[in-house]
């Protein structure tokens, strides 16, 4: 973590010296005007930040991708942390010590090889990593652009948080480092993402995300009787848990989100991985059900014959009530003006790492896409209906009394 | 051949990587304090997989964001794919091939595309990049523009990277190169030793004056750069060639069958430039194709592939380039020489 430290600060020091001086003046801006080449940009640049999971040293590549911008776009004092959370701060009018946070994923992914490569066909764009955070990224970065040529018509600061915190893990270690010691001077939050644009999660779930490893004993593939396989033994994990009612107000739920085991024809399965994610609006009845799944598998693994390991992946808290309902509103107000089709989700996001400080937090959707085992593509043209949303609503928070916020 | 440095002087010490360049607006600078135009070609036949991304993603950063080209064109060998379509969607000129000078006839290679391209484009400095790379960024263009614009005694710019090749979702961690290796390099090392410090003579990412290579002849198909090269050592000098590293670029691999049909093309406009220059003397009579053994169903039979020499004259002594250029200089008019 130390010598992560170190080189970030380099890196942050090298783009300072390299871009701050001339950068700035001679990049040409993007006006109002001109909101429609501000799409190129975030693809071109969701292009080159994806591209950075291809190969060895991702976070200092994304990092140094991420610190280089900043600087040609002309901010001459990035913040980094430890973590590799990279934070520029906007003045406000009228800044009054408290300030809205916009914050994406930039968190390294495991090497995706030549999968993170994208291409281009038409108004798809495709990729691994592009559906997951890169588009959020990109747009961030174009919102800091913007704000570094046309400032912010916000009362209050405005910090651009590019999160070292993986959403995909739920892993909210590096949020909180952000975080300490400045909760209260954090009037909202939103979280730029991907997909999903038209995104509305009023209250967003708490989760708590588990991984299960079983191993079963080696033997013959066409051994009678012995043991069963991994692939037997989580299959009748997955069956046990997906017929357990949670509670009677259907506020949790259980998803098995992946599961691999085997390696293939002619072997039986001794390993296997299976993720499960419990996704609940209560947070006791989180805790609850956690130790429910985790009692479940060690059960059903036993009555298989099998060796499982279960290990706590990430968490997401349950969001406050109501801590949202401004926010909200005001986001409503911005899909009714930009004509954008609510889209109402009920999934866990980094957002509820805020919501449960107490600060109002949402997630929002740049554009549309899909993913799926195999590939993951982005909508190219809702790219600008989507960037016209995070300026709306910085204008409608700025209009706000409370800033939006509490 | 006597006199001639030994390898490993002279280019390599005009050896640069793409960070020494990628301060952009110290570039955008140094072009308009020299108030130089920059073109920047694709010579394209079925790309449609990667020029769009190439397209978008250099003309964002490099036409947009910062003023440091002033073109970027698709010169195409009649794709049958989508190529033209994606790449206009995406924002580049694109030009046939076979509609430029069509007084003088098409040929189809990409040497031809290239020379075209010096009559299409209109800067003062020539970008030409293969529009298969999948990994393609900033620094393939700031990196071969830099030392032009830093050094006016370099007139021609040849990139060298890592070659990972795309192996089905897979990135191989070498590879590549290998006709430099087998072919280029032991045949340089035999008469142009001064060539032998370029890490990969054939790379398809290079950039030069219009200058320079308004005088230069063009081969129209795989021997376009190592003719370039000779020819450059025979008359600028080694001098004006300089390097850049690019630390990677990720494209298709080729199949040793399309590779030795490369070689042979690669070899012939070498054997033409040693008769040239009076370095070599070869048999009257060689072949013109290519001979491959293909075996099937326990039989082996010979497959010929007619590979075509065609040697494009420099584009100065075409009529319409001077007067395009304001050019005077020249010889007359030579239509393509077979």
């Amino acid at each position: 973590m130390r010598s992560l430290s170190i080189r970030i600060r380099h890196l942050l020091a090298a783009a300072k010296g390299l871009f701050g001086r001339r950068a700035g003046r001679l990049l040409q801006r993007t006006g109002r005007a001109g909101i429609g080449a501000v799409v190129s940009r975030i693809v071109s640049d969701a292009i080159l930040f994806n591209e950075t999971a291809c190969g060895v040293d991702t976070a200092i590549r994304r990092v140094g991708f991420i610190a280089a911008k900043l600087a040609e776009f002309g901010y001459s004092d990035p913040h980094a942390d430890e973590h590799g959370n990279i934070s520029v701060v906007v003045a406000g009018r009228e800044p009054a010590g408290r300030a809205a946070l916009l914050f994406a994923d930039a968190s390294s992914p495991p090497d995706a090889g030549a999968d993170c490569l994208v291409t281009l066909d038409g108004d798809t764009a495709r990729g691994r990593g592009l559906a997951e955070d890169s588009i959020g990224v990109a747009a961030l970065l174009a919102l800091a652009e913007h704000l570094a040529g046309n400032g912010t018509r916000q009362d209050l600061d405005c910090v651009l948080l590019f999160a070292a915190a993986g959403s995909e893990r739920g892993d909210t270690q590096p949020l909180r480092e952000f975080i300490r010691g400045r909760a209260d001077g954090i009037a909202w939050a939103v979280n730029v993402r991907s997909l999903l644009l038209g995104r509305i999660a009023e209250r967003p779930l708490g989760a708590c995300r588990l991984r299960v490893r079983a191993r079963t004993e080696e033997r013959d593939v066409a051994a009678a009787g012995g043991a069963s396989s991994a692939i037997s033994a989580l299959a009748a994990i997955a069956s046990r848990l997906g017929s357990i009612r949670w509670d009677s107000a259907n506020s949790t739920f259980l998803n098995i989100a992946r599961l691999e085991a085997g390696a293939g024809f002619g072997w039986h399965a001794t390993d296997g991985i299976m993720e499960i994610e419990i996704l609940s609006t209560e947070a006791a009845t989180l805790e609850v059900a956690r130790n429910a799944v985790q009692a479940t598998i060690e059960m059903t693994s036993e009555e298989s014959g099998a060796d499982a390991e279960v290990e706590v992946t990430g968490f997401y808290p349950v969001a406050k009530p109501g801590i949202n309902a401004v926010l909200t509103e005001t986001l409503r107000r911005v899909y009714t003006k930009l004509r954008i089709r609510p889209l109402p989700v009920s999934i866990p996001d980094q957002a509820a790492f805020f919501s449960s400080l107490g600060i109002p937090a949402l997630s929002i959707g740049i554009t549309t896409g899909r993913r799926s085992l195999t590939e993951e593509s982005v909508d190219i043209p809702p790219i600008q209906t989507g960037f016209r949303q995070l300026l709306a609503l910085l204008e409608e928070c700025a209009r706000s009394p409370t800033g939006g916020g509490r | 051949m006597t006199g001639r440095p030994g390898p490993g002087s002279g280019i390599l010490a005009r050896t640069f990587h793409a960070d020494d360049f990628r301060d952009t607006g110290m570039l955008v600078e140094a072009k308009q304090r020299q108030g130089v135009r920059i073109s920047l070609a694709f010579p394209t036949l079925n790309e449609a997989a990667t020029i769009g991304k190439e397209v978008l993603v250099l003309r964002t950063e490099l036409m947009d964001r910062f003023l440091l080209l002033d073109e970027i064109a698709v010169i195409d060998s009649g794709s049958t794919d989508r190529t033209r379509q994606v790449a206009t969607r995406y924002g580049a000129a694109v030009y046939q091939s076979r509609s430029i000078l069509r007084r003088y006839g098409s040929h189809r290679g990409k040497g031809e595309n290239l020379w075209k391209s010096l009559y299409a484009l209109t800067g003062d400095i020539i970008v030409w990049i293969d529009a298969d790379i999948s990994n393609i960024g900033p620094r393939f263009v700031s990196g071969l523009v830099g030392p032009l614009l830093a050094d006016p005694s370099i007139s021609y710019v040849k990139a060298f990277y890592e070659r990972p090749l795309r192996a089905g979702g897979e990135l191989a961690a070498s590879g590549g190169g290998r006709v430099t290796e087998i072919l280029v390099r032991p045949l340089f090392s035999l008469y142009y030793p001064e060539l032998a410090g370029l890490v990969q003579p054939l790379s398809g990412e290079y950039a030069g004056r219009r200058s320079l290579l308004e005088q230069l002849p063009f081969s129209v198909g795989y021997g376009v750069e190592v003719g370039h090269l000779i020819d450059i050592s025979h008359g600028a000098g080694v001098g004006a060639i300089a390097q850049v590293n690019m630390d990677s670029r990720v494209h298709r691999n080729q199949s040793v069958h399309a590779l030795g049909k490369m070689a042979f093309g690669i070899l012939r406009t070498f054997s033409d430039r040693l008769e040239k220059y009076g370095e070599a003397r070869l048999p009257a009579r060689t072949g013109t194709a290519h001979l491959a053994v293909a075996a099937a169903g326990g039989q082996h039979r010979i497959e010929r592939t007619e590979i075509p020499c065609v040697e494009r004259p420099p584009i100065i002594e075409i009529e319409e380039y001077r007067k395009k250029f304001g050019r005077t200089r020249g010889s007359g008019l030579r239509p393509a020489v077979s």
